[in-house]
């Protein structure tokens, strides 16, 4: 600005609101001390007694035999891939849910979804760093797998059917047979091979549930409908989960599917019966069924 | 003769100083008598003399007493040094200050939702009602934010405080009237406000989201960009004669809130905050004054003249002393304190 032939409020700080205004600070340098812990947070809220993480927190160096000022224990320098691993509370075992290899910051930004947790039951998902094959600290994180559908689910594929639309029924089959014998009052059971596998019959309304407005979506059902049994006729094994925690690897058997009208012509049925093909809980049924990336040097015997 | 008129005198409470207020039409005031009578009894239970000029009149803490009604009659000496004639009756009513406060709110409370209810409470030993309230709210600078329209529902002695953002700093008010008209003030209370988040922290959030788990990372990377090596004493990560600095992975947009704990600290430079443009520098110093004292001070380089705060001081017997240092940072408002543990 001129005035009075004098150049004013020109300069990029001239008209600055307050001398104390200091945003975006990116940068933070401590010297000439020994120094226990640096902890910063981005807002003026009292701080805990005893600090740690949380969603304010911006920096936290413990300087305990590291420089990390992180929530990780781990850098890109240190760790070559990630793995996300998941197990029942309880169960010893970690099964690995998904693999990342790290070349890039970026690469620790992770996020997914695992179809393949039966509901009703509490999971553990942690997250650990691995170098080279030797894996570092888990970091934990627990949640209760619920639901109040039926899941179908196979490689590209989810539908669901609210539960109370919906009925599941199971045998369990196995060989064999009773051979009776000259000297005994009782049959003897034969058994000619060690299956042992559930079969069942589902039905289900299969309709679009808006769950904001608590509404079934009624238009484009037909399509809708038809993508579900293109969907069980596609010949890909597929896993079927409960809301009360039974879950099955299954194939759909050929010719049950039926799509029948139940009273309004918008309120049809669709059932089909199924055979257990497979241990769901095992990564290399799963893997050889094509439901999951996980290869055999993380399965878990 | 010219008499002087006593202002309205609002109900008050007699066990603190109560300023009377007079007006007059006449020559310069020399000195005001004031006289208070109990208007039942009528017997004068305060007769007093106060010079000076001003047209008011102090009538002393426990110069009466509580819960009675009075009434208040004033003379005005002028310079020419002639009392005026009496002036008319002012009646009032005295009674010791209620209870007012908020119930629902202790000092620094954090409230974990973007409204709020807040709660009064109201008694008098006297019996004397509330007639009306209102609330206040004061941003962290005590800049009046909003204040509510005046409530009579003496039954209800609550508001709905809105719109509280998250993450910010603010100060609750209330202020009432009695019937009498008495006035009250509750006590300023500072809260501040840091909404629930979504579940509690964790570097891996999971979700349940149309069958099935969604998980996703939270990991913050913070490492130490430069070339030192340090060695480490126990706990302590030794920067004698070094610096360690971390310039990725972080970002305060606004607010700080700073906690760190070293020990064998030197004079100079001990911390640095910046933009890449303005810095903020915390560094220590040795004064003399008989005791030699150490204060940590605090300069804001911004482009402008430097704004700088101090510590309060603090000693340091021996390189084993370890001290707490805290800087917050509020709207640009800045605080520093040094303590030893």
């Amino acid at each position: 600005m001129i005035g009075l032939g004098i150049g004013f409020l020109g300069s990029y700080d001239s008209i600055e609101a307050t001398p104390t205004k200091v945003e975006d600070i990116d940068y933070v340098s401590l010297s000439n001390c020994k120094a226990d812990y640096m902890y910063m947070a981005k807002n003026a809220n009292p701080l805990d007694e005893n600090l740690a993480w949380d969603n304010n927190t911006v920096l936290f160096a413990t300087f305990n035999q590291g420089t990390l000022a992180g929530n990780a224990d781990f850098t890109i320098e240190t760790v070559s891939d990630i793995y996300i691993k998941k197990r029942k509370v309880g169960d010893y075992k970690w099964r690995t849910v998904y693999t990342k290899k790290i070349t890039a910051e970026s690469d620790f930004d992770i996020s997914g979804i695992d179809y393949l947790s039966s509901f009703n039951q509490d999971w553990q998902y942690s997250i650990v760093g691995v170098l080279n094959g030797v894996e570092g600290n888990y970091h934990i994180n627990e949640i209760f797998s619920e639901s109040d559908q039926y899941y179908i689910v196979d490689r590209d594929s989810v539908y669901g059917t609210l539960a109370e639309q919906g009925t599941c029924d199971t045998t369990r089959s196995g060989s064999g047979s009773y051979l009776e014998t000259f000297y005994s009052k009782y049959p003897t059971k034969v058994k000619t091979s060690k299956a042992c596998f559930d079969t069942g019959s589902m039905k289900g309304l299969f309709i679009k549930f808006n769950a904001d407005t608590c509404t079934f979506e009624t238009s484009g059902l037909q399509k809708y409908r038809r993508e579900i049994v293109n969907f069980l006729s596609n010949e890909k094994q597929k896993v079927l989960k409960l809301p009360d925690g039974r879950m099955w690897l299954i194939s759909v058997d050929p010719g049950s599917i039926t799509d029948v009208q139940d009273s309004h012509q918008d309120f049809r049925i669709i059932s089909f019966s199924w055979t257990e093909t497979g241990d769901c809980e095992s990564d290399e049924a799963l893997y050889y069924a094509g439901l999951s990336d996980i290869t055999s040097e993380h399965w878990v015997s | 003769m010219t008499s002087p008129v006593i202002q309205k005198i609002n109900t008050f409470d007699p066990t603190q100083i109560k300023k009377i207020y007079l007006t007059w039409d006449g020559n310069q005031v020399l000195e005001k008598r004031l006289v208070v009578t109990n208007s039942t009894t009528n017997v004068v239970v305060y007769d007093g003399i106060q010079s000076g000029y001003k047209l008011e009149y102090d009538l002393p803490a426990n110069a009466i007493t509580s819960d009675k009604n009075y009434y208040a009659q004033a003379y005005i000496k002028d310079s020419n040094n002639v009392w005026s004639s009496i002036s008319s009756k002012a009646y009032f009513y005295a009674v010791n200050t209620p209870t007012f406060d908020f119930s629902n709110i202790t000092e620094n409370q954090i409230i974990k939702n973007s409204t709020f209810d807040a709660n009064l409470i109201y008694s008098s030993q006297s019996g004397e009602l509330l007639k009306e309230f209102n609330f206040y709210i004061y941003n962290s600078s005590m800049v009046l934010l909003y204040n509510s329209n005046m409530l009579y529902s003496t039954s209800n002695l609550t508001y709905k405080y809105t719109s509280l953002e998250d993450n910010k700093s603010y100060y609750l008010l209330a202020k009432g009237t009695t019937v009498n008209g008495l006035e009250l003030q509750s006590s300023l209370k500072h809260i501040f406000v840091e909404y629930l988040q979504p579940s509690t922290y964790t570097t891996l959030y999971l979700e349940n989201v149309d069958g099935h788990v969604k998980f996703e990372t939270n990991l913050i990377i913070i490492k130490y960009n430069g070339t030192e090596t340090f060695v480490y004493d126990g706990d302590f990560i030794d920067l004698s004669g070094k610096s360690i600095f971390y310039d990725t992975g972080f970002l305060l947009a606004s607010d700080l809130n700073m906690e760190f704990v070293i020990k064998k600290m030197k004079t100079g430079s001990l911390l640095e905050l910046n933009n890449g443009i303005y810095k903020i520098v915390l560094s220590i110093e040795l004064h003399c004054d008989g005791n030699n004292y150490y204060v940590a001070t605090l300069r804001v380089e911004n482009g402008l003249d430097g704004y700088m705060i101090h510590s309060s001081k603090f000693q340091r017997t021996s390189d084993t002393n370890v001290f707490k240092i805290k800087l917050t940072k509020e709207n640009d408002l800045y605080d520093l304190s040094v303590g030893r543990i």
